[in-house]
């Protein structure tokens, strides 16, 4: 079904209007032509760092600036080095969401928030200074980390404390969730290694071999830390992104962008080939539980019923609203001054001609049913396998007077759908077309996620699949 | 946090300390060790089961008075007995109810059951209304025998089919093994589905999970013959093999839980080449989830393959392989499922000829639990330095990874982290502890 993107409301008039449109952030000029006023992720984050020029974008380019942002807020990133800081600090669910009485909004949270968390930041780069200076500014649904098969990754974790509750002591790991032959002293978790003391840090290594859709988070009392916020999505690219020089596979052949430089798989498997991607990172939380950490309370964490259920840290309305940036300072009443610490969009921009990924994940704790509303969605992967059987034969090299013998591709245990049931834990690799340009809802079919804090109205795990005409978006990219 | 988790905790470890005692030492002895693994009961294919009451322990200190199945090797037990047949056999299970209101049996995939020589169909009161899901052992000493042809190899269980929401709930329920014939170390006939074999008395690398949900109050009420509104239910207690962690990876019949005698502990070595010491072959693990919604289990270290659902092999001999990997093994309610799990020192990390490329942090500098299994060294089969103060629960610098259920509340013992659905994954090196 489409949207008529009226029905809500004038904050929406010009959102989704192909002029508008954000360009994907890259240092580089892309195939598509030269474009307006380019913002890097990482000049961003160095504007915002040096304070009167982070509020100089912020102020003078504005919603352009915010734009560009916006896409970058998840954007790929082919880095090897990552700095993460844990803390805690405050969010918003939707304002208009029923009151939990005595729970939420929480009386403690400053304007414009109303929820407390803990949470991961991406910091790379940053100076020390900076670093401490973001304590008790965690953000939710953690930052997207995606990495190369076959590469060598650090990332750093350093542990700032709770600015709130200064009584606690709690150390801080990072758990990257479904890696491979993992060794304990970078499983992250606490009782199998260590964890990162206040003031401390540690630098987990990696070298991903198994491209997919995983997900990261603090194993420290894991039901606190994981209910509190410190979840995010991890994404392991296949070496076939690239060609026999390790330079990034170009695609001459793209109706609308030839020359698309990142052509894209999801896994090792021409059939696994994708356009344009998106995370949609499904979490709950009980803001009864939110409360009590905030104000000195202890939870019985065996008792849980979610009170929002989330799309990459957000509640509809607010999964419609821009990517923002956690670094930068947003005019007084802004979505951006709310939203600034949920900084991942979870609205889903493509063109019409193409092939969507979501990439859906799932750290939360009960099901969920997602459906994109009338449109087959073929289930390529799963917590981060190829949705193959092992029966596969491997191709055989010509030898003297013996042909070479083409690889036989294990069974097909791909499989098309209308509902994606996952558990928590769990991960799916999901590819469809593009349809008509229009606005289609993606939802949990399990209604009770679709309301906020149980009150009327929609909201909850509700986003907005928007359908761009050809050429209006420019290809996705990524830095 | 850390009032109620630390008490839990410190009260698991003295349990955890012994058990690694009581591990090391059964492991030298020649003799049969059945501190690990599957605990198969003796007396296959014939079984005589009675219901029981009794009480379990909690890591957490409580105690929770429970129902359940046993022989006459356990005057009570959590879960029942673990049937072990194999394909083909003519099995027979002769229950007898001591409980004061009617039970019975129902074993889920197998078919043409019997009943005391009759087909074991749902049963129904003088009104027509379904009383029970099969025929009863009545209250107070009533027996009745179960019999049928195990023909299909396989993971399964065995509950009561008489108010199973209740009776289930409250412990009755084990799990059903069918081997297939002639195939040693194999849970199916496909040698594809291979596990790592072991001697004869040794731990075998098959390892069950079978996982079930307590509500105190719930138990509390059937206890004392007080009535129980079930728009309360909420359950606290989370279970592995009758167990809550930490107490799971305590041994096979721990003598500190006469009632709850299974481990869930998986222990490999690492996978290598053969002769080089290493498992060649992955672990089984075979789980089994009887509680009301699905169970989301984790394994940390590596993907499993589930190669069956409900003991149906997802990998046919000569046709198609719809087996799957899974960072995260769902199995719903009432369901059982298979995979296969292996751990390789992929990178093989050494601390002269291929140390690990970043700073690992000394202990100065992390946080370590008071208790724990590392071996303050991140390569394999090497311990570190130990911080004054510290238990170390390590060995020979084995690995320990976690398993547990990622719907965190489920891992907890009455909210407290580090509890309920949980365990953990033991690697040891190529050459052995």
């Amino acid at each position: 079904m489409t949207v008529d993107d009226a029905r809500h409301g004038p904050t929406e008039s010009n959102r989704h209007a192909p002029t508008d449109q954000g360009v994907t952030v890259n240092d580089e000029t892309t195939a598509a032509g030269t474009r307006s006023p380019l913002i890097s992720r990482r000049n961003v984050l160095r504007a915002g760092v040096l304070g009167a020029a982070g509020v100089g974008i912020a102020g003078v380019a504005g919603t352009r600036a915010v734009r560009a942002v916006a896409d970058a807020g998840w954007q790929p990133t082919y880095r090897r080095e990552v700095h993460l800081a844990a803390t805690d600090g405050w969010v918003s669910m939707p304002k208009l969401a029923k009151k939990v009485p005595g729970y939420w909004p929480d009386t403690l949270a400053p304007e414009p928030f109303n929820m407390y968390v803990f949470g991961f930041r991406d910091l790379t780069g940053a100076s020390d200074a900076v670093v401490i200076g973001e304590r008790g500014k965690a953000q939710i649904s953690a930052p997207v980390l995606s990495f190369d098969q076959g590469s060598e990754v650090r990332v750093t974790l350093t542990n700032l404390g709770l600015s709130q509750r200064p009584d606690l002591v709690d150390g801080h790991t990072m758990h990257w969730h479904g890696f491979n032959n993992a060794i304990p002293i970078f499983d992250g978790v606490p009782e199998m290694s260590a964890s990162v003391p206040i003031g401390k840090s540690i630098t987990y290594l990696y070298r991903p071999h198994d491209a997919g859709t995983y997900m990261y988070h603090c194993h420290f009392e894991d039901v606190e830390h994981v209910q509190m916020g410190m979840t995010g999505l991890l994404f392991v690219r296949p070496l076939m992104n690239y060609d026999a020089s390790g330079a990034q596979q170009i695609d001459q052949t793209d109706p609308v962008y030839p020359g698309r430089k990142l052509l894209r798989y999801v896994f090792n498997d021409e059939a696994t080939r994708y356009d344009r991607e998106f995370p949609i990172f499904l979490t709950e939380n009980m803001p009864e539980d939110h409360f009590r950490d905030a104000h000195i309370q202890i939870s019985d964490w065996s008792t849980y019923d979610a009170g929002f259920a989330l799309f990459n840290g957000r509640a509809f309305p607010d999964t419609i609203a821009d990517s923002f940036d956690p670094m930068l300072d947003y005019e007084v009443g802004s979505d951006g001054a709310r939203l600034k610490y949920q900084p991942q969009t979870a609205r889903i921009d493509v063109e019409v001609h193409e092939k969507v990924l979501l990439r859906v994940a799932h750290l939360g704790s009960v099901r969920h049913t997602i459906t994109v509303d009338g449109i087959p969605l073929h289930v390529v992967g799963a917590d981060a396998t190829p949705l193959r059987g092992e029966d596969g034969i491997p191709a055989v090299a010509a030898t003297g007077t013996s042909p070479a013998v083409a690889a036989v591709p294990g069974t097909d245990n791909t499989y098309f759908t209308n509902s994606i049931d996952i558990g928590p834990g769990e991960s799916r690799d999901v590819i469809f077309d593009a349809p008509a340009v229009g606005t289609y809802l993606v939802y949990d079919r399990n209604f009770m996620n679709m309301s906020n804090t149980g009150g009327s109205g929609y909201g909850g795990m509700l986003t907005h699949l928007v359908v761009h005409p050809a050429g209006t978006l420019g290809p996705q990219t990524a830095v | 946090m850390n009032l109620t988790r630390a008490t839990a905790f410190a009260a698991g470890l003295a349990v955890v300390a012994t058990a690694l005692v009581a591990t090391s030492t059964s492991s030298v002895a020649a003799a049969s060790d059945q501190s690990e693994g599957i605990l198969c009961e003796p007396g296959a294919p014939n079984f005589d089961i009675a219901t029981g009451t009794g009480h379990i322990s909690m890591p957490d200190g409580n105690v929770v008075f429970t129902w359940g199945f046993s022989t006459s090797t356990h005057t009570f037990q959590l879960p029942g007995p673990v049937l072990c047949v194999t394909e083909g056999d003519s099995v027979s299970v002769t229950l007898t109810n001591t409980l004061d209101e009617d039970t019975s049996l129902v074993f889920p995939g197998q078919e043409n059951v019997m009943a005391d020589g009759v087909p074991s169909l749902p049963q129904a009161d003088s009104t027509g209304r379904v009383s029970s899901l099969a025929p009863v052992a009545t209250k107070n000493n009533g027996q009745v025998t179960y019999t049928f042809t195990a023909d299909k190899p396989g993971t399964y269980l065995y509950e009561s089919g008489t108010d199973p929401v209740k009776q289930v709930e409250m412990g009755l329920y084990g799990a059903l093994i069918v081997y297939p014939r002639n195939a040693p170390f194999q849970a199916y006939q496909d040698p594809r589905s291979s596990f790592q074999p072991t001697a004869a008395g040794q731990p075998r690398r098959e390892f069950i999970h079978i996982l079930s949900q307590i509500d105190p109050e719930l138990h509390l009420a059937v206890e004392q013959h007080k009535a129980f509104d079930w728009s309360t239910y909420q359950a606290h207690y989370f279970l592995l093999n009758g167990r809550s962690s930490p107490d799971t990876v305590s041994p096979n019949n721990a003598s500190w839980m006469p009632n709850q005698p299974y481990g869930s502990m998986v222990h490999v070595r690492e996978h290598t080449a053969p002769g080089l010491g290493g498992d060649t072959k992955p672990a089984l693990v075979r789980y089994i989830n009887v509680m009301p919604v699905d169970a989301a289990f984790h394994p940390h270290g590596n993907t499993e393959r589930v190669i069956a659902e409900d003991g149906q092999p997802l990998d046919t001999i000569g046709g198609p392989d719809s087996s799957y990997g899974k960072f995260l093994v769902d199995i719903g309610a009432n369901r059982t499922a298979d995979a296969l799990f292996t751990w390789e020192n992929v990178e093989g990390y050494d601390p002269i000829t291929n140390p690990v490329p970043v700073q690992i942090s000394p202990y100065q500098d992390v946080l370590t639990s008071a208790s724990t299994w590392y071996a303050m060294s991140p390569y394999l089969g090497k311990v570190g330095e130990l911080p004054a103060g510290i238990t170390s629960l390590n060995q020979c610098g084995e690995y320990y990874h976690m398993a547990h259920n990622h719907a965190l509340q489920f891992a907890t013992n009455f909210g407290a982290s580090f509890g309920g659905q949980m365990t953990l994954i033991r690697i040891d090196p190529a050459a052995g502890c």
